[in-house]
């Protein structure tokens, strides 16, 4: 029974899991940029969050459209004014830029609201429903269903909208897509927005569950980075088979292994995938 | 149609094309031949502008594209009615055909109208029908090439461009090929043919030009090169 509950929170953590790993995945299987401030997002949208519930009591479930837009507004400029200008550069670069940025927005952060910890905590946040002997956390729950919506949403965006496919052809072919007559900075730039409002969401989710703090960002962005890596890049439910996979196996690790194990784990498992199956669970072979 | 005037173009420190001069009437098929790396694809790109030229102009359908000061984006060049099917055809490997050739009206934004466009390049290309819902990177090279010249068409081009039309491709599917471009001809398309095989060249089109390291060397009737003493002896190892 208790291995039942085990599992039910390994499945809601990989929702958490997936929901943000989902921007990161999409930025960087269109452009080829891992964002290392993808972290750094996530934070802004726990913030814009907190702080919309804190100042005008607007509740969390409410201000994830505002998270979301606000990130995306802000993953627009970023990348059109900035990493844009290093796109065609080597990953080396980008990746040093985005680490730049991550750095940078930490700080404004901390300079602009210090780093107390905070919480956005509405009436429910510790409340759930049980049956039996197992418990579920509302928020956990809603972070779950909220994480498969958008990655369903994300899959029929891409496949039926005319921005989507722009998206889906930049990352397989740029000069091509070019030939279409696709605008590819615009797209770019899109993908940008998009997946930063995705983090915006996954933000306003986190700062309900754990505490809110400028430098919160980091280990999000790493676990993001092995979520995306494991399920697959470039592939549209990888985040999702991939969250679900390693909230399963850390949880269930540390229940029968111990708490401590749980980064080895998830870092084992993130060496395994690039030594068997370097494309993911869900990447294509070949390449 | 398309006027081409003293172009030079390259990669960062190689110049590629020298002076290049060429024209292409409304209606007309051009062949372009030359040998390997002799600039035919970067001439092809610089006319639809992945690759910027260093000085010339191009002039297409009275508007200059490219010229002192001008350089008009791919998309705009593609929106007034240039279209490139480019070497190695550049699918989108994870799409299927039908998404590929659609992809090719993106500049159109009434559905109804791609829908009718897609109809018509399955009439033109059955082949490519039957293989509609198949991943483009799945194809055989013959029918990646029917799907990479639908693709270019589906913007309603008045200027085709294909690069390299039969490299690779077995002599029947060369011929199916052939035929397309006489069709394609017909309903008043200019077309500009890359084409190493100079029998195929000169039997799609009615003028061809040869470019030699960078240069325009010859220019003329595509009967007239074919008798060419030169052209024999350098193409057709006669
Ligand atoms: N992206 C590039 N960067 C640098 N040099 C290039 C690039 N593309 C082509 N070149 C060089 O420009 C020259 C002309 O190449 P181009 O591809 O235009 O020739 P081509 O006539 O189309 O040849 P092929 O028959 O092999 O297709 C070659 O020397 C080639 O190495
Ligand atoms: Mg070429």
């Amino acid at each position: 029974m208790f291995e039942f509950q085990v599992i039910i929170n390994g499945l809601l953590l990989g929702g958490l899991y997936a929901l943000m790993a989902i921007g990161m995945s999409l930025i960087w299987g269109v452009t080829n940029v891992i964002n290392l401030a993808h972290g750094a997002l996530i934070m802004l949208g726990a913030y814009t969050t907190f702080w919309l519930f804190k100042l005008l009591n607007i509740d969390p479930f409410v201000s994830l459209a505002i998270s979301f837009t606000t990130l995306f507004v802000f993953g627009f400029l970023v990348q059109k004014y900035i990493i844009n200008f290093v796109i065609r550069a080597k990953m080396f670069i980008t990746l040093l830029l985005t680490f730049g940025l991550d750095i940078l927005i930490t700080n404004v952060a901390q300079t602009a609201w210090t780093s107390n910890f905070r919480q956005t905590s509405p009436a429910y946040s510790a409340n759930g429903f049980s049956f039996g002997f197992i418990t579920v956390p509302y928020v956990r729950l809603s972070a779950f269903i909220i994480s498969i919506i958008l990655v369903f949403a994300l899959y029929i965006f891409l496949k039926k909208t005319k921005t989507g496919q722009a998206i889906r052809a930049v990352s397989q072919d740029i000069d091509a897509a070019r030939l279409m007559g696709i605008n590819v900075a615009k797209t770019f730039a899109l993908t940008f927005a998009i997946g930063s409002g995705l983090a915006g969401v996954a933000g306003s989710m986190i700062g309900v569950l754990m505490p809110i703090t400028p430098q919160m960002g980091g280990i999000f962005t790493l676990k993001s980075f092995v979520v995306a890596l494991v399920g697959g890049l470039g592939t549209i439910f990888g985040p999702l088979v991939g969250g679900l996979f390693l909230g399963l196996a850390e949880t269930l690790g540390s229940f029968h292994l111990g708490a401590k194990y749980a980064d080895i784990i998830v870092f084992g498992i993130l060496v395994l995938t690039l030594i068997v199956k370097p494309t993911g669970i869900l990447g294509k072979n070949d390449e | 149609m398309l006027k081409i005037a003293k172009l030079s173009a390259g990669y960062a420190d190689t110049q590629v094309l020298w002076d290049i001069d060429l024209y292409i009437k409304k209606g007309e098929t051009v062949a372009l031949i030359g040998s390997n790396g002799a600039g035919k694809s970067t001439l092809l790109e610089s006319v639809i502008g992945l690759v910027k030229p260093k000085s010339g102009s191009i002039l297409f359908d009275g508007k200059a594209v490219f010229g002192e000061n001008i350089n008009i984006p791919t998309r705009e060049r593609v929106k007034i009615g240039m279209s490139l099917a480019p070497q190695g055809r550049h699918l989108f490997p994870d799409m299927t055909v039908e998404e590929n050739i659609a992809l090719g009206a993106f500049v159109e934004k009434d559905r109804l109208k791609i829908k009718e466009e897609l109809e018509k390049m399955y009439e033109l290309f059955p082949r490519v029908y039957e293989r509609k819902n198949h991943p483009a990177g799945k194809l055989s090279g013959g029918e990646q090439q029917m799907v990479a010249i639908a693709r270019a068409l589906m913007s309603k081009p008045k200027l085709l461009m294909i690069d390299e039309l039969s490299l690779g491709l077995a002599p029947v599917i060369v011929d199916v090929l052939i035929e397309i471009i006489h069709d394609i001809s017909k309903s008043g398309t200019s077309l500009l043919v890359v084409e190493q095989d100079v029998q195929v060249a000169l039997s799609v089109a009615k003028r061809a030009y040869v470019l030699e390291t960078g240069r325009i060397v010859m220019e003329g009737k595509s009967e007239k090169l074919l008798n060419n003493p030169q052209i024999q002896s350098a193409y057709l190892g006669i």
